[in-house]
This record gives structure tokens, sequence and C-alpha cells, in this order.
């Protein structure tokens, strides 16, 4: 279990992953951190999407999930 | 980070175009691009007849979305490859959107009107399942738009997707397949309906923020058999270059469009004419989907 002060981070795809980190973390850092350009992934907090500057508030559910898709056109 | 039309908050960022916006402004700028896409590529009008090609996915989804909104007579076409867990996942995507927007959804099981699934047909021709894959959807979609009287094909091929064919083609100067990569095909006499990509000026992220802000519930789970698949690769290159120097996939794809594709016109000129088994265009004598279709079916149990 996290600390309520936490913000759980998450990916579906391309596989399932998932981190705590501490609210009040931005956006942009939390990228760096992981690895992720902002470009790669879309920042998703329920409908709607979080930018490089936005700061993540405690208790945030927050899906990280790349645009990238594949196969045969 | 705020909007560029409003100064409200924005929710995405689009570094290729220097812009941010908040999501109603998005979603005017969205819809803007395909709406400028149809008119400028001549792709349809509304008196016309649209069939969807529907996967699940954000892309396909997004654009029968689109479609709907903008008023077009669009009906979906999900064709159900057999492909594991994945396929009944993704038709279900398909299918609860129809129903959440009282669309017309057809859907063709590849297995039961061909008698056998992309697995199946991967394994005993010893293909990567995206060749058997991509030949069949591309098979049934014009089929059944041409038996079912549509006027056009539209597909959710997205400025990713069509920039990574393209740098395949490229790499391996395949001249007949790029005189033929554009946003319209034409319909051809012969049989082949008219195909159009309304999204092509339209980056995948933009898509999936769209569908994520939309409500557009679409499968996120990737096809099984993607992974590793040369167009992921060629996508990740290109998206290594866009990093660097924003706008490099738009420049390829459209500077292509615009002053190279000409040049390869003659390489197109194939004469078509009706399939000896099934009537679809092909230059061969049996088209390949037909030829795929013999060596995984016996002949007696038709098609």
């Amino acid at each position: 279990m996290g600390e309520p002060c936490d913000v759980r981070v998450f990916m579906q795809v391309p596989e399932r992953r998932e981190w705590r980190v501490p609210a009040g973390t931005r956006v942009g850092d939390l990228l760096r951190q992981l690895g992720f350009s902002p470009e790669s992934v879309l920042v998703i907090e329920g409908h709607t999407l979080r930018t490089a500057d936005d700061v993540l508030r405690a208790g945030a559910e927050i899906e990280l999930r790349p645009p990238i898709s594949g196969g045969a056109p | 980070m705020k909007c560029i039309q409003c100064r409200g908050k924005a929710v995405i960022e689009l570094r290729q175009h220097n812009s941010a916006f908040c999501r109603d402004h998005f979603f005017e700028y969205f819809e803007r691009q395909v709406q400028r896409t149809i008119e400028k590529f001549r792709m349809f009008g509304p008196q016309d007849r649209i069939l969807v090609a529907v996967s699940g996915g954000k892309d396909s989804l997004v654009l029968w979305d689109v479609l709907l909104r903008f008023g077009y007579q669009a009906d979906g076409l999900y064709v159900d490859l057999g492909i594991g867990d994945y396929s009944p996942a993704s038709g279900e995507k398909a299918r609860a959107f129809a129903e959440a927007r009282q669309a017309k959804l057809h859907c063709v099981g590849l297995g039961r009107a061909y008698g056998f699934t992309v697995p199946e047909a991967s394994a005993r021709l010893r293909r990567v399942p995206c060749s058997p894959c991509g030949l069949s959807k591309r098979y049934v979609f014009n089929r059944f738009a041409r038996e079912q009287g549509y006027d056009v094909v539209a597909t959710g091929h997205n400025l990713d997707d069509e920039a990574a064919v393209l740098l395949g083609n490229l790499l391996h100067w395949n001249e007949g397949y790029l005189a033929r990569q554009y946003p319209v095909l034409e319909a051809h006499e012969d049989g082949f309906v008219r195909k159009v990509k309304p999204l092509v000026r339209l980056t995948e992220r933009e898509t999936a923020a769209y569908a994520v802000l939309r409500g557009v519930d679409y499968i996120v789970e990737e096809c099984p058999f993607s992974r590793g698949a040369q167009s992921i690769l060629y996508k990740e290159a290109l998206n290594k270059l866009e990093s660097e120097s924003p706008g490099t996939k738009r420049q390829l794809l459209f500077g292509f469009y615009e002053r190279a594709r000409e040049r390869f016109r003659s390489a197109a000129d194939a004469a078509l004419h009706p399939c000896a088994r099934c009537g679809q265009p092909t230059t061969s004598e049996v088209c390949a989907f037909c030829r795929m279709s013999e060596r995984l079916v016996p002949v007696t149990q038709g098609r």
C-alpha cells in the first residue's frame, strides 16, 4: 500500500507497470524520472490529459499510455 | 501551459505546430484537420455512402466518430480475424461504439466466411501474420463495399502510419507501392472501390488524445502479432527524428505527396482485370487472396 499522499502511476501497454510518486511531482519531472519523452506517452487522469507543467495531486491515478500501434495497414 | 486560442488551461501540447490547446479548441483543431483533408483531396461528399474499416482501435473509431459528428452517411465494417482473445475484445469495442451512437456496424468473420483465420494462415503459409492479415482485410473491405453498394472505403491510417509505410517503401524502393501511396486511391472500373484516409494529417498521438478526451473507448492492448512488426520499428525511428526536429514526419510524407510521388506514376500502370475465381480486380489471372485461400482451404469447401 502506498502512502495517502502518493500518486499512483501505471501503464497497461506494452506491459503492466506501476509506480508510486509523491504528490506535488510535476508531470515533466515524472516522465524524465521514468525515462519517457513527453511525446511518447499520453498522461491521462480520468477523461482528461495532463501536460508537462501540471503538478500531480495526492490520491491521483495517472495512466501513461503510448499512442503507438502497429500491424498491417 | 495555456491554450493558444483562449488562454485557458491546455490539455495537450503539439510541438510540431508550436501550439497547445484546451479541450474544446483541440477538438476544433482536430476536426478542422479532418475536414480540410476530406475537402483538399475531394474524398467524398454528403451524398456518398461511406464504409469505415473498423478494427476497434483508436484510429478507426475516432475516424468513425468524427464522420458521424459531421453528419456523413458512415457505416462500419469489422472483420473478425480470429486472433486469440484479441479479436473478440476488439470486436466488442466496435459493437459498443456502434450501439452507443446507433450506427450501423457490419461484421464479417474470416473463419466463417472464408474458412481460415489469420493465425492459421500465418502458420500454414509460414509468413508473418501481418502479411495474410493485411491482404485479407484489404480484400474483404473492397469486396464487401462493392457488393453492398458503398461509394468509398475510409480507413483510419494516420500520419505516423503513412510516414512509416513511406519509409519502408523508400528503404526497399518498392516503386509500385510508392506510386499508389496517397490519401485517395481512385475507384477502378474493374472493381476497386475508392479508398480514402481522412486522418492522414494527424499524428497517432493526436488521434489517441482525441479518443481519450471524447471518451471513445478503444482497445488499448496491441494486436499480439504486432510486437516486433517492421512498421513499429519504422515508427520508432521516425519518432526519434521527430523528437529532435518536430515536424519531420509531416515534411517527409507531405513532401513526398507534393514533390515526389508523381515520378513513380508509371510503376502503377499494371493492367487490372477480374480474378478468374472471385471477380475482384487483380493484375494476375487469380488474385493474391484467392491464391492464399486455395493453399489454406480445400477447393471443395468453397468460399
